[in-house]
């Protein structure tokens, strides 16, 4: 073994990551060779000497990147006028209307996520995104983030999500498909509160009996996005009036809630309507699987 | 940090935990620092590029690699490669600004960035009359005591390639420091 050879090899022999044949070569080869053995007590003083060369980051810039790694948010024109809208690489946050104050969007960001938030330039498909939904355009997939809500809400929130534009499902619906019977009131709750409203639809949950409900910025805004979306107010009215929850087809024996596509494709002459689940049963149909006016 | 912590972190920032971002600056600042210094020759080019990696780790972590990515993430060469990329950027940029041929800045002086021990000091100056390339993985051996799997990792070398090039610097560095007396 030369020299070269052997001082290629005496860092790795140094730290112990290459021991083999090869590296007993090089022992031996120390043994015989001062000009390699100074080479090898070079590499010793250099690794002991090295961790004092390690700085001090400046002071500053642990707060600097908390700072840059911060929530953003923007404000854009609506057809609901201007909003508020949060949001963070994974997503849209949050989208508030009427904030009329300097400062209350940031405390409610604040109270609602548990972070802080600061201004910032909104990516344009976040805006167009925002816009459609008020406009009750389709969306395929919101471009939202649920980060910071509590399991339960985040649950609540993608099964809420999963409900098609231009239709609309019960409080008590909701609360089933999550496992949750019992819960109506609690997700009632996570409507109220949903940071992402528009985005993720709480205004296609109404109630049981009929008609639109509450809804945060009031009724009138709610029967508007579901107009928007292409359920007629007097259809929804109308059915309210006289009982009517469910609609079943003659042809199919299939029976659904009365926006689901599938109700919509049924000729009036095979129209059936029904009050009650057990309405429907007696009347010989089955629930549909899409709607799933029966989920467990 | 272990590996296994790091991963774990790297998930917990995916969630969006900014606690873990706040861990991730702490347990790297000052490694990544040292790091960026030596690859640009000056702190304020160091702390914008050492800041910008965690901003950029941050937003990869989060919005853009799936749990899976995350939890497979080996995050110190990473974070690593994040700095070296950013570095190396600044640097083709300055040349283009400047026309200027590779070299240390006058700020490497900076009172506040000069080791307080003899032969820290000694080793720095040295550092400083050695290439780019060079330097750089002297400090990733000697200063980052990364194995030379890891340098590959980060750089982009092979292993044997980088055999002969951490001897050659080594030899550099030992020629330099002989020929100045108050070297180790
Ligand atoms: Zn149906």
């Amino acid at each position: 073994m030369d020299c070269n050879e052997a001082r290629q090899q005496l860092d790795q022999i140094r730290t112990g990551e290459a021991y083999d044949k090869a590296s007993r070569a090089v022992v031996e080869h120390l043994e015989v060779c001062a000009a390699c053995r100074e080479e090898a007590a070079f590499m010793g003083h250099l690794a002991a000497a090295s961790p004092k060369l390690i700085l001090t980051a400046p002071a500053g810039l642990m707060e600097e990147v908390m700072i840059r790694i911060a929530d953003r948010y923007d404000v854009i024109d609506t057809d609901f006028g201007p909003a508020h809208v949060g949001f963070t690489p994974k997503g849209i946050s949050a989208v508030k209307l009427d904030v009329a104050e300097d400062g209350a969007f940031e405390s409610f960001y604040k109270d609602r996520l548990g972070r802080s938030v600061v201004r910032g330039s909104l990516p344009e498909t976040y805006a167009l995104a925002v816009r459609r939904a008020i406009r009750g355009e389709k969306i395929a997939q919101p471009p939202v983030t649920l980060e910071g809500l509590t399991e339960f809400e985040q649950t609540v929130l993608v099964h809420l999500a999963r409900i098609p534009s231009g239709e609309v499902r019960p409080y008590a619906w909701l609360a089933r498909e999550v496992g949750r019977p019992k819960a109506v009131r609690a997700v009632g709750t996570v409507m109220a509160r949903n940071p992402v409203p528009f985005l993720v639809p709480c205004h296609r949950l109404v109630p049981s009996t009929g008609g639109v409900g509450n809804y945060y910025y009031g009724p009138e805004m709610k029967w508007t996005l579901l107009e928007r979306e292409g359920i007629p107010r007097e259809d929804l009215a109308n059915w309210k009036q006289r009982g009517v929850r469910y609609i079943g087809s003659r042809t199919t024996g299939i029976y659904c809630y009365p926006t689901c596509r599938d109700a919509r494709r049924i000729k009036r002459e095979h129209r059936l309507e029904f009050s009650s689940t057990e309405d429907a049963t007696n009347g010989g149909c089955r629930p549909c699987k899409n709607c799933r006016p029966l989920s467990a | 940090m272990t590996q296994e912590e790091g991963r774990c972190i790297a998930l917990e920032i995916h969630r969006g935990n900014r606690g873990a971002v706040a861990n991730l600056v702490a347990a790297y600042k000052d490694r990544l620092f040292t790091y960026a210094f030596h690859m640009l020759g000056g702190s304020d080019d160091a702390l914008d590029v050492t800041q910008e990696a965690f901003v950029k780790a941050y937003e990869t972590l989060s919005g853009k690699y799936d749990s899976e990515r995350c939890r497979t993430l080996e995050i110190r060469p990473w974070l690593y490669r994040i700095v070296r990329n950013l570095a190396l950027n600044r640097l083709r940029s300055r040349k283009r600004m400047t026309g200027a041929v590779e070299r240390m800045k006058d700020d490497l002086q900076e009172q506040a960035f000069v080791p307080q021990n003899d032969q820290a000091r000694a080793i720095r100056k040295a550092l400083e009359r050695l290439g780019r390339e060079s330097r750089e993985l002297i400090i990733l051996r000697f200063i980052e005591q990364y194995t030379y799997a890891d340098i590959a990792a980060v750089t982009g070398s092979s292993e044997s390639a980088l055999r002969g090039k951490v001897y050659r610097a080594l030899r550099r560095l030992r020629k330099i420091m002989e020929d100045d007396p108050s070297g180790l």
